[in-house]
């Protein structure tokens, strides 16, 4: 198991000051069977009036904060520990048709029978979200995505190849988009960032009938030969995964053309960016803020080593 | 002259029976056709009617219609597009027996539809069973998956429901559309009852029909029962003080540009509820509090009518600027009821109409007792194969909330546009719902003017039910909102497509007619019974909006006096130089001095153009003189592109009105819309009759409604803010109207003084000798008794502001300024005026006075920011959604 530490600094500078703020933050890492918890601490600065932790709808662990006095600036220090095992991923040719899974999911939702636990788990990421329309233009995906989804081509195998076809047709270039640039708009200009392309994916995959979902988490980064790691040089990562029946959640990361493995860190899970945004809030006031974010993921030796604070 | 009663036949002249429609008003027994029993005594008594006198019913419901100022979308539209509410002088008839077993299948479904959304929103078990397909549920945008888990106050997810009925041709019921959401019509239907009701009082009495307002009486005490328990707050250890006051219960409305606004302020006003906006809400601690002038007031319950993916920008949509940041979680932690329940509105879809039978069977243990219209949810195989095969008989809507979708009547569709409607349907079959054509029954309706039949005429119409909870359950209005299909598109009945309404009349049946517990029906009857809830301060927003209000009203006041002396002084030959400041010099007339100080303050009033703000015309004076200059000001007067001519005053009053609708009485309301008949732009250059007739008779309105607030206004805070605005705006105007024409050594200017601040009548009482300054000065200056004289402003205005919170200490400045007012009344500057009106004055000798007329014009301004920072500061703030990578 590869353990790590993780800094995730969010500060925001307002030019006027906020009378009141609202955040809820999907910072803390989930616990799945692959990843275990060491330690999760939120550190907010001004102190809020108000905390609450939840679990929400797709089972992310949540914070939820206020401040309620006059502030004119935000700090969102998340530090965890968390410990990270290589996936198995199965042999992508030995899975199933793609359309099988696409009709075993259909039919499972129709209500012709009762429903089975973990269909109706993926059923709840099988259709358009906020983030991921698919109006006129979900026919456009479906055709950009029936080149990798042939007929009867192993569901995982093809899901591969549309990782690696949207790698090579798409340029990594944070300054086309924003948070909030509609897939429809990546797709045309064929440039965008890890949340782009990974919605774009699960708007192909959803455009054919199945099931995808966004993971929101960190990615490890080696820095350049010879030089150190630098504190707040990396930055969150967001890849998909696609439900194959029988087998469960399989995950690719389109903007690496890569299955994760345990340089993947994971924090969430959704129907897309919407659901898993590491810090979403509202603010009274604060016109004009502005948002810096540092991420570091510095591999550790052991689960509880006393790791200094970088700074 | 004696006008020849209808008799039936010429009521029924142009009343067509169609054998492929259920006819409401008559049926065929063998050959003959006769009138249904419950419609006989009405039709009888219509027929009874002359034809004069049932036209003057129908003028005099029209025009309570607008008195009232019912409308379907106030100012929905920023062109301006408002529509009259369409309300036909017949009711609509049902008899006891008939509605008895609506009311029932009405109640059912009620039930049976809170039973589906607890489960939707808790246990889920319909979808494990596959009782609702899951991928309904989960493809639809209405499912908001941050309220799974949130268990509502006595497990009450709906409590007003609506549903659209329609008659088939074999005269069953059958349901046609669901409104869980928030359904609009319930106040539209009781403020049609009351405008029927009054319109046709005999037939409304002597019909004995079913009352409506105990039903709104039972939901306003089923919602306070929704407030969280005083105890649950205990045990949160916060020990507000708050336990054992009533409820807070608001109105939470998208605002005035929403299409059913006058509904929300209605229904506001009726419950007694505070109308309320997103942003007069805030959430402190998973609390909801309302915003007060005296501080945060605790909210236990919102009637909403905002779309509920617009509530909370924190955890549903967030580019939502109506809603309240924190609500989703205040309702989790139980410390908030929300009616109806957000997330209710994924019942509305259409694809859910089929699955109800097995799920009455299965929740309830009952048969439906009242069918659907036959609907196919694509989403299935079958239903999917079985639309796209018989497509053409079919009306296909989409299964999920969509903008702009209306249903799509196969029939007309052109061959290449059916095909495609096939190809997206196939593509997408989870979208759609196909539903079987209703021909839906028929009602007389009373021939407009402008028709060519005479007498009644057959209109399609629909009936929209509604149900509520009260303290113990559902109850279902009885009566409704009937909609009547346009001719124009008789197959769609739908406000927003046009057509009118109906009052529906439940007839009461033998037994209930007698039974000790039903309250008689008075005509016309709206007001409900009093109830102890709780009253909360005075929202901010709503404090400013009478502050304008008040601000508005005086100005539009001051400007049509100003206009309509200057006009009249333009009627003659004198001269306008309406672009350079130059004033006097020009023109042989003896009173152009005075219409250049008359032109002078109505610049630096905004009612015409300031110096430099007029470009036409470039460089040097361009002199308009006699009646062209008239014509320039009345233009001007009417300019709505302008900010400070009269009818721009008078769109901003109406708007701050409308706004505050909910808090102004219906008498004053009818006033309003008058003005507004006046509020309207001039397409060409008015002739000067023309526009003193509209200066007199917006004055005359703007009189009037300040004598309401004299007398009708409780003195709340409200009152308060509203006069403390009059009284700045009025103090301005004196500043300025006194610096202007005080300087002018002439007796028009002196008359034009008197006009405009109406002191004519007061000043010859007192001064049967003619005018003089010195005495017209003292009686627009220092007169403590004239509400129209500076002095009576800076008093009032300190008074005011001692009642307020904090606002002792805003009136200061304002008693300063009265000091030095009282020392100019005996001071030698004065003198200065006390010349003969023909004789000339150094107005240089009056300094003191013009720089002390300044120094209070300056003192308003300040006062009315700091009004604004004290009272209204927050709300300038607006909220905003941030989110980092």
């Amino acid at each position: 198991m590869q353990f790590y530490e993780l800094l995730h600094d969010t500060t925001y500078r307002y030019t006027s000051p906020v009378l009141l703020s609202q955040q809820v933050a999907h910072l803390r890492p989930r616990e799945i069977l692959r990843q275990r918890l060491v330690s999760y601490v939120l550190e907010i600065d001004p102190a809020p009036a108000q905390r609450r932790e939840r679990t929400d709808f797709f089972g992310n662990p949540v914070s939820c904060f206020s401040l309620y006095a006059p502030h004119d600036r935000l700090t969102v220090r998340a530090r965890s520990r968390v410990g990270v095992l290589a996936p198995d991923w199965p042999a992508p040719a030995a899975s199933l048709p793609w359309e099988a899974a696409r009709d075993y999911l259909l039919d499972a939702l129709s209500g012709h029978a009762p429903l089975q636990a973990e269909a109706r788990d993926a059923g709840q990421y099988r259709f358009a979200s906020p983030f991921v329309a698919l109006g006129a233009e979900a026919a456009r995906y479906a055709d950009y995505a029936l080149q990798c989804f042939t007929p009867e081509r192993p569901l995982l195998e093809a899901a591969a190849a549309l990782s690696a076809r949207i790698h090579a047709d798409f340029r990594f270039d944070p300054a086309a988009t924003d948070v909030a640039t509609p897939v429809a708009q990546v797709f045309a200009a064929r440039r965008g960032v890890c949340q782009d392309f990974s919605q774009l994916m699960i708007a192909c995959l959803r455009s054919l009938g199945l099931a995808a979902r966004y993971v929101s988490g960190y990615l490890l980064t080696e820095p350049p030969p010879g030089q150190a790691r630098l504190v707040g040089a990396d930055a969150s990562h967001a890849w998909v995964g696609v439900w194959c029946p029988g087998v469960g959640w399989v995950e690719f990361d389109p903007t690496n053309d890569m299955q994760p493995g345990d340089g993947h860190i994971t924090l969430a899970w959704g129907r897309d960016y919407g659901d898993v945004c590491p810090l979403r809030g509202v603010i009274l006031g604060g016109a004009g803020h502005a948002a810096e974010v540092a991420v570091t993921v510095m591999p550790v030796e052991a689960a509880c080593d006393d790791i200094r604070a970088p700074h | 002259m004696q006008v020849q009663p209808h008799s039936p036949p010429q009521l029924l002249a142009d009343y067509a029976a169609r054998p492929d429609r259920y006819d409401e008003l008559c049926q065929r027994i063998g050959s003959v056709v006769v009138l249904r029993p419950h419609w006989r005594d009405f039709f009888h008594g219509l027929a009874a009617m002359p034809a004069a006198e049932t036209a003057a019913r129908r003028t005099a419901l029209r025009r309570q219609i607008h008195e009232n100022g019912i409308t379907y979308n106030v100012y929905a539209d920023p062109r301006g597009f408002e529509r009259p509410w369409e309300l036909d002088l017949l009711p609509y008839i049902l008899p006891a027996a008939e509605w008895a077993q609506i009311e029932a299948a009405v109640l059912q479904r009620a039930t049976l539809f809170n039973r589906i959304l607890a489960d939707l929103y808790g246990e889920q078990s319909l979808l494990q069973q596959g009782l609702i397909p899951p991928a309904l549920i989960y493809g639809h945008s209405g499912f908001l998956r941050p309220l799974v888990g949130a268990k509502p106050p006595r497990d009450l997810f709906l409590h007003l429901y609506a549903v659209d009925l329609a008659r088939s041709p074999d005269g069953r019921w059958w349901v046609v559309a669901d409104r869980t959401q928030a359904p609009s019509g319930a106040g539209y239907a009781l403020e049609n009852r009351g405008v029927v009701a009054r319109a046709l009082p005999e037939l409304y009495r002597a019909a004995g029909v079913q009352p409506l307002v105990p039903f709104f009486e039972t939901f306003r005490d089923g919602l306070a029962t929704l407030a969280p328990e005083a105890g649950a707050e205990e045990k949160g250890g916060e020990g507000r003080t708050e336990d054992g006051d009533a409820p807070l219960i608001v109105v939470l409305t998208p605002g005035p540009y929403n299409e059913t606004y006058f509904e929300h302020a209605f229904l506001a006003r009726e419950m007694g509820f505070p109308l309320v906006e997103g942003q007069d809400l805030t959430v402190r601690d998973e609390k909801v509090f309302l915003r007060t002038l005296e501080g945060l007031r605790r909210v236990h319950v919102i009637l909403r009518r905002v779309d509920d993916i617009w509530c909370d920008p924190l955890e549903l949509r967030d580019d939502s600027a109506l809603g309240v940041a924190g609500l989703v979680a205040a309702v989790r932690a139980g410390q908030v009821a929300v009616a109806n329940a957000l997330g209710s509105g994924i019942l509305e879809t259409g694809a859910l109409l089929g699955y109800l039978p097995r799920l009455a069977e299965h929740l309830l243990g009952q048969k439906l007792k009242m069918p659907s219209v036959a609907t196919w949810w694509c989403g299935e195989k079958a239903a999917c194969d079985y639309t796209l095969k018989h497509l053409r008989e079919l009306v296909v809507k989409p299964a999920y909330p969509t903008v702009g979708a209306g249903p799509l009547f196969c029939r007309d569709l052109p061959a290449a546009e059916l095909d495609a409607l096939a190809a997206r349907i196939a593509a997408r079959p989870f979208e759609f719902v196909a539903q079987e054509m209703v021909n839906i029954s028929q009602a007389p309706v009373l021939a407009t003017e402008d028709e060519p039949a005479a007498g009644l005429v057959a209109r399609n119409i629909g009936l929209r039910v509604f149900a509520a909870v009260g303290p113990d359950g559902f109850r279902v209005m009885p009566g409704g909102l009937v909609r009547v299909a346009p001719e124009t598109d008789m197959r769609v009945v739908s406000m927003q497509h046009g057509g009118g309404s109906k009052d529906a009349w439940v007839l009461s049946g033998p037994a209930a007619a007698t039974g000790p517990s039903r309250r008689p029906a008075v005509p016309g009857q709206i007001a409900l019974r009093e109830r102890s809830l709780a009253a909360p301060g005075l929202a901010s927003r709503v404090a400013e909006s009478f502050f304008w209000l008040g601000r508005y009203s005086e100005r539009a006041d001051g400007a049509a006096r100003l206009g309509r002396e200057t006009l009249g002084r333009l009627g003659g030959l004198a001269v306008l130089d309406h672009v350079g400041p130059a004033a006097g010099e020009a023109g042989a007339q003896a009173d152009s001095p005075t219409v250049a100080a008359l032109a002078e303050l109505c610049r630096r009033c905004g009612v015409l153009p300031r110096a430099g703000e007029d470009t036409e015309g470039g460089e040097g004076t361009e002199r308009v003189e006699g009646s062209a200059a008239a014509q320039v000001l009345a233009c001007a007067l009417f300019d709505d592109a302008r900010s400070g001519s009269v009818v721009t005053n008078l769109r901003m009053v109406l708007r701050l009105a409308s706004q505050l609708r909910d808090r102004l009485s219906p008498d004053s309301w009818r006033i309003y819309n008058r003005l507004a008949g006046f509020a309207t732009p001039v397409t060409e250059a008015p002739g000067l009759g023309e526009a003193m007739h509209r200066l007199d008779e917006s004055l005359l309105s703007l009189v009037t409604l300040s004598g309401f607030v004299i007398e009708s206004m409780p003195r709340d805070a409200g009152w308060r803010f509203l006069s403390i605005g009059r009284r700045i705006e009025r103090l301005q105007f004196l500043a300025s109207a006194l610096a202007v024409l005080l300087a002018v050594p002439h007796r028009g200017a002196l008359e034009a003084l008197l006009a405009v601040t109406d002191g004519e009548i007061r000043y010859r009482s007192r001064h049967a000798r003619g005018l003089a300054p010195r005495p017209v000065a003292e009686l627009v200056m220092f007169d403590g008794d004239n509400p129209r004289a500076l002095r009576y402003q800076l008093d009032s205005l300190i008074d005011h502001l001692a009642r307020l919170p904090d606002g002792a200490a805003l009136g200061e400045p304002l008693a300063a300024l009265m000091r030095e007012l009282d020392a100019v009344t005996d001071c030698d500057c004065l003198a200065g005026l006390a010349a003969d009106g023909q004789a000339t004055h150094d107005a240089a000798a009056c300094g003191a006075v013009f720089g002390l007329l300044q120094r209070i014009w300056s003192a308003g301004n300040a006062l009315s920011d700091a009004i604004s920072q004290r009272y209204f500061t927050h709300l300038d703030a607006r909220s905003h959604a941030t989110a980092s990578r």
